[in-house]
């Protein structure tokens, strides 16, 4: 097992405040927050900076590790350190295992009763009551393809469960979902009873999946509208015509009015996300050229030119000249 | 290990639940917050109970999930509630202008 030195990780001197210590866990946690942080690997980091702030910012705790730190600089072998306070963050999407090094240092037994939060003094450790087992929360990216056909997904979720020896031990439970049609983006849908197991007869906690729309290449979707754009050719913009476009569930024939410019808008009702109701299909009209005419059809442009050279299309600008 | 296997099958119903509602206690043990926290998390508009002039305040399921995410930024950004209100609304609000930001992309690469 690695020793880690909690002072590097958090880029301070072995001799610094209190003061200092927090200063640069902030900086670091702002940094490295899976919430925010754009890092590659922000979550690694995170607990790895979180851990280090555990022990450091702890006077009792920071002591033991110094004296662990020393006798390891003095070439000392293993250490019998005595237990600190079980500590099990025990948070959903960031996985808060601590590391081995943690665990050996300041015991991994039994931590906070519900293995939630540290926080505002919820430190039962050893409860011996009943109480229900934790809300979990799980983020579930789905294609719009999948939304609008439904599907079924099989999640592997890490559960805090406790052993024989009433030893925490995260335990792996496979969920296989199915996903009704109309789901939609943000969407938060609570399955009881799936979270974490209860203590002492205590009732299971509830899971919640958090639905994610995973980026497509050619349809984006603002709100429960679903928006495609359709690359039309100048004369089917200007005389009109029959085109198919696709759409989440299957190409659909679409008359394009005569005279449709860029960027107008046609609306297809009901083909969007969710179904209650559901959105729409918004065909944005984007005009489009060949990459190269031929000189007939170069020809037949000048003549069209010519024919139309009364239209400004620029006339809008005229106050700008 | 045996793989232990849960077949949950969601319904149309649970898509759009919104029957499920939790009063303040529930909440607060649901997130290890104290009633008073919560409270102030209202006040401060992170979540919304039902009827906000109610006696009995009753918040949607959901309500659990943000509660959570306040505490957990609390607690690991080290910052107070109103720091935690304005952290998850601006995360809201890059989460949203980058979902634009998608859309838009997508309809200029096109032209």
């Amino acid at each position: 097992m690695d020793f880690k030195d909690y002072y590097k990780v958090l880029g301070v001197a072995d001799k610094a405040t209190a003061a200092e210590i927090k200063q640069s866990y902030r900086k670091l946690a702002r940094k490295y927050h899976p919430d925010v942080s754009k890092e590659k690997d922000a979550e690694a980091q995170f607990k790895e900076v979180g851990e280090a702030y555990e022990i450091l910012s702890d006077t009792e705790k920071r002591a033991e590790y110094d004296q662990i730190k020393a006798l390891r600089a003095a070439g000392g072998g293993r250490h019998a350190a005595g237990s600190g306070a079980g500590s099990n963050m025990g948070d959903d999407d960031v996985s808060q295992q601590f590391s081995d090094f943690f665990e050996s240092v300041f015991g991994g037994g039994m931590g906070s009763g519900r293995g939630g939060f540290r926080q505002a003094g919820g430190n039962s450790r050893g409860a011996s009551f009943s109480h229900r087992g934790q809300d979990m929360h799980h983020r579930m990216a789905l294609f719009l393809e999948e939304t609008v056909q439904g599907v079924q997904r099989t999640l592997k979720l890490e559960m805090p469960s406790v052993d024989a020896s009433g030893r925490m031990q995260p335990k792996t439970k496979t969920l296989n979902v199915k996903i009704p049609a109309g789901v939609t983006a943000g969407q938060r849908i609570r399955l009881a009873g799936q979270g974490g197991p209860g203590h002492a007869g205590g009732a299971a906690g509830d899971l919640f999946l958090e639905i994610e729309l995973a980026p497509h290449p050619v349809f984006a979707v603002e709100g429960l509208d679903v928006i495609l754009n359709v690359p039309v050719a100048p004369w089917e913009a200007a005389l009109g015509a029959k085109i198919e476009v696709p759409t989440l569930t299957g190409p659909v024939n679409l008359t394009l009015p005569a005279g449709s410019v860029s960027g107008k808008k046609l609306r297809l009702k009901g083909r969007g996300l969710g179904n209650k109701p559901a959105g729409d299909l918004i065909v944005s009209i984007q005009v489009t050229l060949p990459d190269r005419h031929s000189a007939k059809a170069e020809a037949l442009y000048r003549e069209l030119a010519e024919l139309e050279q009364d239209f400004n299309p620029r006339k809008s600008l005229e106050k700008g000249l | 290990m045996k793989a232990d296997i849960t077949t949950v099958v969601i319904d149309q119903q649970q898509l759009y639940e919104a029957d499920v509602w939790f009063d303040l206690s529930e909440l607060c043990e649901r997130c290890a917050l104290q009633k008073a926290q919560v409270i102030e998390l209202v006040g401060l508009g992170l979540i919304m109970p039902q009827t906000l002039a109610s006696e009995r305040w009753q918040f949607q399921a959901a309500a659990v999930l943000t509660l959570r995410k306040a505490v957990r930024l609390r607690y690991e950004l080290d910052l107070d509630w109103q720091g935690v209100a304005l952290a998850m609304e601006l995360m809201a609000e890059v989460r949203q202008l980058r979902q634009q930001v998608t859309s838009l992309e997508r309809q200029l690469a096109i032209r």
